[in-house]
Order: structure tokens, then C-alpha cells, then sequence
């Protein structure tokens, strides 16, 4: 897709300007092409360009909704999104005796007591200072780890975005690869024209041609922590205790992640099957003279083949699941509130979603865009350059 | 030698099934979910573990005389939720197709004019025009939603189909692909039909529409699934009743339904909220698979 697009775009438009007379000679005798581009091309500017820059806008305001936006700068919303505080944490001592306190089992006792402590089969660490006294105003506590020998804690402003991008991260870096893996696999075993493996095809595609707020109703129900979900109804009669997968934050993600490999593995496998087309049968013909096993031409032909395949997926996957709405909407969005349960399935999207409609804040929320688009477009960079696009294919 | 290795090769092709078919009934089991749950009654919906099997199929789910009146094992059907909008859940149902239709009627008249100018006309300007259009399908849509919600604020659109309809027009995806089919057919053609004093209407309507057709047929289906699941724009600008679509009337009963009885309602909506599109892929799935593999783009 990418290198068509280089071929084709320097088709010119040279020689029309070549042509002579001046250019608004040139649109007047034009008129017709610009005649008939105008209907999409006004909707165009209207509904995709003006929004974009509009938002740029924005994003740089202060606006609640009310009120009109007002112009603060790129501190105002991408400062408070991205602000993080680094600060080292200090030991902790006893404020009456100044004695170094330890903590053991999520208590602070002061270093005398610590052997008894330990007697009594407690595990004692050195204890630090609370996050809150070091950190600057309206910062919360990421996380804390130990370098040279000292301990720093990493604060940020706005804690749900860095939840929701992490989420949203962690969700891309499971779901794609492994998309990709079940894609592939799944085209490699289907490939040869049979009715079997055209029924099998057919049934791996379904989901892409499903709504998604079906799938993601349906999936709700069999996830259903009553006995009357199809997974807990089974593990009930198996004797296992019942798992309230939407509403324990350790479970929130792979249901996630597994309700996309469910739905995007065929919509994939459709992709390397056309892809797995184009490759010529007498590569393999001449691989197997030259007395190539099967794996060598899996590695040696097929996947160097397919690479223009696998770049796409890998990108177009990327970006898509940088931008998961619906399921977070409609599986996890009403256990609590939007993103489950502690924000374990809070997603970048929804996050927007609740910043500007739930809560007004419409600049914060088109700033929060923004940043997704960067990501988005690093990322997009990113698999460009692992697929190295420019060299030849 | 020869002969034990290709048996042994045909014995891995076909171990291969085993994972691969495992792998198709899970494809298959949430579908069959839905389907058996759509026709359960209340006391096997409830019963735990759950059934596997309907014993008793009903259309209950679907309309249930003697739902919501109190009695046990009874609730209201599908088609008589919804009571706040005349009609209900049919007139989601037609909602959703009117502007499912539409967009993709629209979408593709605009873009398919607007690449036949792109790809066989040369004036100044054409490659900028050309360059927006594809700098524009990098910018992911969420970046327009804020300022996209305001302007359906200030035109009054909010709650109504234009909302739907009119920014979801311009596809410049579609223009871009339907471009650079167009860009491979012979210009003679058309210098001939235009000595034959074809206006540039009429040749992009009589001889390039004809001509690109697989392209538009594969357009035709990514605007149509990415119409029909549309959810989150539909969730922004439609906060009415009446004009919902089939998405939003279901996260809504998703949200609000809660224990086993009313699980077969919901299951009953699902089936049929995904029958439209499940159907015509069935009947035109050559179709699909091609325009899937040709465009490669997720609706």
C-alpha cells in the first residue's frame, strides 16, 4: 500500500502549468474538474480539515462547554497531561525520636523493634518517606523504583491518562503480535483451495462481518460473573470457585484481549491469504529441487514474501488497536464506570470519550486526541522502519 | 524414502485440523451463544450450570404477550422495549438502514467523482488537492470529535439523522482507492466518448462507474460494515429516543439489563443486530473476501 502510494503520487501536474498563460487563465479553463470536485471537497473541508485544526485549537484552550474557549497555551492541557515529577524519596524516620523506621507488613515500626519483628516471621524493608510529602502539589505516585543505591518515585498529574495509555499499550503490544501469529497460522493452514478450508475461512471471518456491540453484548453475557455465564456456569460444575472476570481488575485486560484475537484473526488471515496468492508457486518448486524443507521455505520464501503483508497488518493493526472503544464501552463500561474496574480496562478513546462528554472538559479532551495522533503516528514510523519499507521486495 | 516423507507430510497437513477445527468451534461458540440464548425461556435461561440445548424454544424474547405484567417468568419481548418511541426497537432497525443506505449511497457518488477527477483530469493544484486527502487518512477521526460535536451543536443537528449522515460524506480513504483504479484505465476511452460530445458527468457516470465496479463494490461493503457498527459519533450526536440506531439501542439495553431473565432479551437483540450484515455476507461473501483483500481496511 505505502509504495503505491510514492509511485502514484508524483503523477504531475507539470504540464498543465507548462502549457503557458497565467494561471487563473489556466483554473478558468479548468473549470469543470474543479466544477465537479467542489460537492466533495467543500464536505471535506467542512467536516475533516476545519474539525482538525479546530481541535489544534483547542486543545490549546481552556474550555468547559459553558463558557467560550479560552486561548492558555501548550501548557494548559498537554502540560497537566504530560507532567511528570521525579523526585528521590528520603528515609523515613520517627518524627519524635528521629529513629530509622522500618516497615514491616505494611506497618512502620521504629529500628529497635525490628528483630522482634523479624522473630515474629514478619519481612522488614527499609521504609521511605510518604510519595505525597516530596512530590509537587496535585502530582499522585505512579510508581517507585530503586537507582544507585537511591529511591525515586515518578509522579504525574493526571494519573488516569498515564493508566489509559499504558492500558492502552500494553493491550496493542499483546493484541497485535499475537493477531499476527493467529493470522498467519490460520492462512498457512487454510490455503489450499478445499470446501473444508472454505467453510473454515468462512467461519474465522464472521466476527469482522458481526456489529461490534454484538459481539461485545454477547461476550458480556458468556463473561457474566452468575453462575448463569457460560464460563462460570462450567467452572461452577467443575468445582472451581467462580471468577468475576469483569470486575477483578486482574482480568479486565485479557478479556480484552482475548475478544480481540477472537474478532481480528480471520479479518487477518484474509489479508496473508491474499497475500500467500501472490507469491509465485515456482519459488517453492524450485526450493524443493534444491531440496528445501518445509520450515526452511516458511522462513526462506514465504515469510521474507510476505513482508509487504505483514508490514500492513502490523500498522493498520497498530493503529486500530491504539483506538479501542467499543468493547471497553460495552463490556467493562458499566460494572463502575467507563474503563472498569480501578481503571484496569481504561483505554486512551474511552478516556477521551469521558473527559469530553461526561465531564466537559472539551480542550482537555481534544488535547488528549492530539497526543493519541502523535503516538499513533510515532508508532506508525516506528513499524515502518523494523519493516525497513525502502528496501526493494 | 521419498514415499515415507510425503506420508508423513500429509500426516502433518492433516494433524494441522485438529488445532485449526478447536480453534473454529470457539470461533463459533459465542455465535451459538446468542443463538440458543435468543430462544430460551426464563427458567432455562436461569438455570445453572447453564443448558447447552434449548428444550423448550420460545419467541418470548422476541414478544411476549404476557410480559411485563408481573407474572414470573415472563418479561417483555425485544420488540416491546423501548416504550418512550413509537415503534421501538423496529424503528431502530430502520433507522440504522436509512442511514446506512444513505451514507454509503452518498459517500460513494461524492468519492468516486471527486477520484475521476483526481485520476483523468490535470489541472493546477490536483496534486495538493491529492496530498490533503491522504495526509488526512494518517489523522486518527477521534482528533475531529470534540470540534465535530460543537459544530453539530451550532447547525441544531444534534439528535438527528443529518448528524449521522452528512460529516460521515466525506471518505477520502474512498477517494484514494477508488483513484488509483481509475488512474489505470485508458484515457483513450474517454477522449473518444468526449469526441463523441460526452460531458465529463456523463463519462464519469456512464463509462468509469461501469468500469471500476469491483472497486466499488469493495467500497460499497467497507462503508457499509463501518456504517452499520457505528457507534461511538452515533453515541456523541444521538442523545434522543427516537432517532437511535441498532448500536446504541443495544449498549443501551446492555447497560441497563442485569440477571438471567432478561438475558435472552438481549441475546434476541444481538441476533438481530448482526443478522443484517451477516446475511449479506453469506449470500455475497466472493464479494467480501475480495474487497477485504483488495482494500485491507477494517471498517
Amino acid at each position: 500500500m505505502t509504495s503505491l502510494t510514492a509511485s502514484q503520487l508524483d503523477v504531475s501536474s507539470a504540464q498543465a502549468t507548462a502549457k503557458g498563460g497565467t494561471l487563473f487563465h489556466q483554473i478558468w479553463k479548468r473549470r469543470t474538474s474543479y466544477f465537479l470536485l467542489t460537492p466533495f471537497l467543500v464536505l471535506f473541508l467542512i467536516f475533516v480539515v476545519f474539525p482538525i485544526g479546530a481541535s489544534a485549537y483547542l486543545s490549546l484552550t481552556e474550555f468547559k462547554g459553558t463558557k467560550p474557549p479560552v486561548y492558555k497555551g501548550f501548557d494548559e492541557n498537554f502540560g497537566a497531561l504530560l507532567a511528570l515529577d521525579l523526585k528521590e524519596l528520603t528515609l523515613a524516620v520517627d518524627k519524635t525520636t528521629g529513629e530509622q523506621l522500618y516497615r514491616c507488613d505494611r506497618k512502620n515500626i521504629p529500628q529497635s523493634q525490628v528483630a522482634a519483628a523479624k522473630e515474629a516471621g514478619q519481612t522488614c524493608e527499609i521504609a521511605y518517606s510518604r510519595p505525597a510529602e516530596v512530590l509537587n502539589k496535585g502530582f499522585r505516585e505512579l510508581g517507585q523504583f530503586n537507582l544507585l543505591g537511591k529511591r525515586f518515585t515518578l509522579g504525574v498529574s493526571d494519573a488516569r491518562f498515564w493508566t489509559a495509555l499504558w492500558n492502552t499499550l500494553r493491550y496493542s503490544l499483546i493484541v497485535v503480535p499475537l493477531g499476527i501469529i493467529f493470522g498467519l497460522g490460520l492462512a498457512l493452514a487454510l490455503q489450499r483451495q478445499s470446501s473444508v478450508n472454505y467453510v473454515l475461512r468462512t467461519i474465522f471471518f464472521l466476527p469482522s462481518v458481526t456489529s461490534t456491540i454484538a459481539i461485545a453484548t454477547i461476550w458480556r453475557y458468556i463473561f457474566s460473573s452468575e453462575n448463569y455465564g457460560l464460563i462460570n456456569g462450567v467452572l461452577t460444575q467443575l468445582g472451581i470457585a467462580p471468577i468475576t472476570f469483569l470486575a477483578n481488575p486482574d482480568w479486565t485486560m485479557p478479556v480484552l484481549v482475548l475478544m480481540a484475537l477472537w474478532g481480528g484473526m480471520g479479518y487477518n488471515m484474509i489479508l496473508f491469504l491474499a497475500g500467500l496468492q501472490s507469491i509465485s508457486a515456482e519459488l517453492y518448486e524450485a526450493a524443493a529441487i534444491d531440496g528445501a524443507s518445509q520450515r526452511q521455505r516458511l522462513w526462506q520464501i514465504t515469510i521474507p514474501m510476505l513482508r509487504p503483508t505483514l508490514l500492513y497488518v502490523l500498522v493498520t493493526g497498530t493503529i486500530s488497536a491504539m483506538q479501542i472503544f467499543d468493547a471497553v464501552y460495552v463490556v467493562l463500561g458499566s460494572v463502575e464506570r467507563i474503563g472498569g474496574v480501578l481503571d484496569s480496562g481504561l483505554t486512551v478513546v474511552p478516556y477521551l470519550y469521558d473527559t469530553g462528554f461526561a465531564n466537559f472538559k472539551l480542550g482537555y479532551a481534544a488535547a488528549i486526541a492530539w497526543v493519541l495522533f502523535m503516538i499513533i503516528f510515532g508508532l506508525t514510523v516506528l513499524n515502518l522502519r523494523l519493516g525497513r519499507v525502502n528496501e526493494p521486495v | 524414502m521419498v514415499g515415507e516423507n510425503a506420508l508423513r507430510a500429509r500426516l502433518n497437513r492433516n494433524l494441522i485440523y485438529i488445532p485449526v477445527v478447536a480453534l473454529a468451534l470457539v470461533m463459533l461458540l459465542p455465535y451459538y451463544w446468542m443463538a440458543i440464548g435468543a430462544f430460551k425461556p426464563i427458567p432455562e435461561l436461569s438455570r445453572t450450570p447453564p443448558s447447552f440445548f434449548v428444550e423448550n424454544p420460545t419467541f418470548n424474547n422476541f414478544y411476549d404477550e404476557l410480559g411485563g405484567k408481573g407474572l414470573p417468568e415472563h418479561v417483555e419481548g425485544i420488540f416491546q422495549r423501548f416504550q418512550d418511541t413509537s415503534g421501538g426497537f423496529a424503528r431502530y432497525y430502520l433507522n440504522s438502514i436509512f442511514v446506512t443506505v444513505s451514507v454509503t449511497i452518498g459517500s460513494l457518488i461524492l468519492a468516486s467523482l471527486a477520484a475521476y477527477i483526481l485520476a483523468k483530469h490535470r489541472f493546477p493544484g490536483r496534486n495538493i488537492f491529492f496530498m490533503l486527502f491522504v495526509a488526512s487518512m494518517m489523522v486518527p477521526w477521534q482528533v475531529t470529535i470534540i470540534p465535530g460535536f460543537l459544530m453539530m451543536k451550532e447547525f441544531n443537528w444534534i439528535n438527528t439523522f443529518t448528524a449521522l449522515i452528512i460529516p460521515a460524506l466525506p471518505k477520502a480513504f474512498v477517494v484514494f482507492f477508488l483513484r488509483q483504479y481509475m488512474i489505470s484505465l485508458p484515457d483513450e476511452l474517454l477522449d473518444a466518448a468526449r469526441i463523441d460530445g460526452a460531458g465529463e458527468f456523463r463519462i464519469w457516470w456512464r463509462i468509469i462507474l461501469p468500469l471500476v465496479r469491483p472497486a466499488l463494490t469493495a467500497m460499497s461493503i467497507f462503508v457499509l460494515l463501518g456504517e452499520w457498527n457505528n457507534f461511538m459519533w452515533s453515541l456523541i450526536v444521538m442523545q434522543s429516543s427516537e432517532n437511535r440506531t441498532l448500536p446504541l439501542a443495544l449498549s443501551l439495553l446492555s447497560s441497563t439489563f442485569n440477571g438471567a431473565n432478561t438475558m435472552g432479551v438481549l441475546m434476541a437483540a444481538a441476533l438481530l443486530v448482526s443478522l443484517p450484515t451477516l446475511v449479506l455476507f453469506l449470500i455475497f461473501q466472493k464479494q467480501f473476501i475480495r474487497g477485504i483483500a483488495l482494500t485491507g481496511i477494517k471498517g
